[in-house]
């Protein structure tokens, strides 16, 4: 039975294909809007925790003098990630990694080396990240090498002088490109390095860095330069569970289970919550435009399926007339409505899946576009075809009788 | 003598009540009986229209009291009027009134829908009704592509779809030329013969005499009510 009533509903909105046309586009609008919000808050979890864990998993264990306290955590944590300004603590053992790698889900623990220091480049001072390479520090990584060669692929005499630098440091600090870059060199405590790879990796530890074979980091720099531990976990593990077990085991090793101060996982939270803060504010400034859109859209439609009341006075009257209850008159044009909108709501669909397409993309990210949101959004444009349509549709099931039929 | 199927007593229709009223219906009182072939005639304006809307449950009255079937239909729901002119009632107009953007069949099957009857029977029911009407062959056409004449079988087919009590008819040859006009006046009168209670409103004494029972009304009131056989 209902199925007649869509029929006649598709047969009557085929009927003034411009009129359903002109309604359907602030529907389209709307819902693609609204598609996009749903599908933006994905795309920026995804893309906080793969800036802050790299692609594969990495989280740093940090030490601090007070475990309990946030700020102190926070401090930490920035102190970490900017080079290890003010104090340099001694609390790493390189050794730490054999315990680490023990724990169930961890598949590697790397010791971060990471000093500060002043890089003259045509006679401008800028601070810079230096890393210390070792054994795993490729795989720990999974840093590519986009050109050249990397430091271990160099004889044992050759590899002291010699450096692989980051893409992000050539364009963004040296302003050359990649090509040229190979070959310079890089003047560091006044000893001369040779740029004979270039590296690139969306892990924030180790995106903007110059990375310097171990014996000569070490010659370089003091041991003790420990910044954090890093610790990779398996695909299948969880983060922050896995992450506990590990900080654990460094407060066992160094006796500061029941100390003030110890071994944390790094805070996490204020970075998500700095990326959440822009994402939501998107969110919300983006609901606006939905909601708005959406509500003169829904006028829109409203007052399009009003006029085709009023078109359609005589018809209704007739079907009055020949036993049509006021809920068979109501049903169909709230049909008619709802169909409307789910026809704007399935081509906002395809608009919103085009723009995430195109978003992604551009962030080089890769996510399937979420059935449940386009689920949610069917429903949420049919809902909107009930609401608006409900309206036109008392006023069309409440029209006097005689007075439509005589209507022209 | 056959049941009573439509009884009024006294019935008025006053538009405008207070300065510019219109006593459509002055005060009119009659009896149908069952399987009877009435017409209602007189001059325009002078009230047909309007008694026949109230007989056929579209208007109401003013006062009076209307029984249809031994029942005051002023002691009707908004759901018993609807199933009434569904079940009970069949309407022919004037200009056919279809639906132009269905097909013939749809708009015979319309009556049907509205009354919950699945597709198979609906579409079976339809087509006999149009075969009856001999305009079995336009089934599929849509309205606008067929003569006055056919139209306004569809027009009674539909008006037949859900078996009807009575059938009411306001000036059902008014748009139609004197061959058709006899064509359809027989299609009626056949409809008579097989049982069927019919009330037509006409301004032309031709139509009117093809009924057995003729009420004249002027002025809202009944002039005369005379057997014609
Ligand atoms: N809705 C209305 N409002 C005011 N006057 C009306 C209305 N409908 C009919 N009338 C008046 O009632 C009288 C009877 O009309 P009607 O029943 O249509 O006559 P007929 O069908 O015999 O030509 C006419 O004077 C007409 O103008
Ligand atoms: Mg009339």
């Amino acid at each position: 039975m209902i199925f007649e009533y869509i029929k006649l509903s598709i047969n009557e909105l085929f009927n003034n294909k411009l009129r359903t046309f002109l309604s359907l586009i602030g529907i389209v609008i709307g819902v693609a809007v609204v598609f996009t919000i749903l599908s933006i808050n994905d795309i920026a979890n995804a893309a906080i925790s793969s800036a802050i864990t790299g692609t594969n998993g990495t989280v740093n264990i940090n030490y601090t003098s007070d475990k309990s306290d946030e700020e102190s955590n926070l401090y930490t944590s920035f102190a970490s990630s900017f080079g290890g300004i003010g104090e340099v603590n001694y609390r790493f053992d390189p050794d730490d990694t054999a315990e680490l790698i023990k724990i169930d889900g961890i598949s590697d623990a790397l010791p971060h080396y990471s000093s500060s220091i002043n890089v003259s480049l045509d006679r401008k001072n800028i601070t810079m990240n230096i890393k210390r390479d070792s054994e795993n520090f490729i795989d720990f990584y999974n840093l590519e090498l986009v050109k050249g060669k990397y430091i271990r692929d160099y004889p044992e005499d050759k590899r002291m002088s010699i450096a692989v630098v980051s893409d992000k440091f050539i364009e963004n600090s040296m302003k050359l490109t990649i090509d040229e870059a190979l070959g310079k060199t890089i003047k560091l405590n006044n000893k001369l390095f040779t740029i004979v790879g270039v590296s690139s990796s969306n892990n924030s530890n180790i995106d903007n860095i110059i990375l310097l074979y171990d014996k000569a980091y070490d010659t370089m720099f003091s041991s003790g330069s420990i910044q954090f531990m890093s610790i990779k976990i398996d695909p299948g593990y969880d983060l922050n569970d896995t992450t506990a077990l590990a900080v654990d085991k460094m407060n066992e090793l160094h006796n500061t289970t029941n100390t003030k101060d110890g071994y944390i996982q790094e805070d996490l939270s204020l970075i998500i919550s700095q990326i959440t803060s822009v994402t939501n504010i998107l969110s919300i400034v983006m609901s606006i435009i939905a909601s708005i859109s959406l509500l003169i859209a829904g006028i829109g439609v409203m007052n399009i399926m009003l006029v085709s009341v009023v078109e359609r006075t005589k018809e209704i009257g007739v079907k009055r007339a020949i036993g049509a209850s006021k809920g068979a008159i109501s049903f169909q044009f709230i049909i008619e409505s709802s169909l409307l909108t789910l026809l704007g709501g399935v081509i906002g669909i395809i608009f919103g899946i085009t723009v995430i397409k195109l978003a992604l993309n551009l962030l080089d990210m890769n996510l399937p576009i979420n059935i449940s949101y386009v689920f949610f959004a069917v429903i949420f444009s049919i809902s909107l075809g009930i609401i608006f349509g409900f309206l036109p549709a008392k006023r069309a099931a409440n029209l006097n009788i005689i007075e439509a039929i005589q209507s022209e | 003598m056959s049941p009573t199927i439509i009884e009024c007593k006294n019935v008025t229709r006053i538009f405008n009540p207070g300065e510019n009223e219109v006593r459509a219906l002055a005060g009119v009182s009659f009896k149908i009986e069952k399987g009877e072939y009435v017409s209602i005639m007189g001059k325009s304006g002078s009230g047909k229209s309007t008694l026949l809307n109230t007989l056929g449950l579209l208007d109401n009255l003013t006062s009076g009291q209307y029984i249809l079937n031994g029942n005051d239909v002023s002691n009707y729901s908004e759901k018993k009027l609807t199933k009434t002119r569904l079940k009970s009632f069949g309407f022919i107009f004037q200009s056919f009134n279809l639906m132009n953007n269905i097909t013939c069949l749809k708009n015979v099957e319309l009556p049907m829908l509205y009354a919950g009857i699945n597709g198979q029977e609906r579409k079976k029911r339809a087509l006999e009704l149009m075969d009856k009407m001999q305009i079995l062959d336009q089934a599929n056409k849509k309205p606008m592509t067929l003569s006055g004449g056919q139209r306004q079988r569809v027009a009674i087919a539909r008006a037949l779809a859900n078996s009807p009590d009575v059938i009411f008819a306001d000036e059902p040859t008014g748009a139609l030329d004197s061959t058709t006009t006899k064509n359809i006046l027989n299609l009626l009168k056949e409809l008579h013969l097989s049982g069927n209670t019919i009330v037509v409103v006409t301004h032309d004494i031709g139509v009117a005499k093809s009924a057995d029972r003729i009420i004249t009304i002027k002025d809202g009131l009944i002039e005369s009510d005379v057997m014609n056989l």
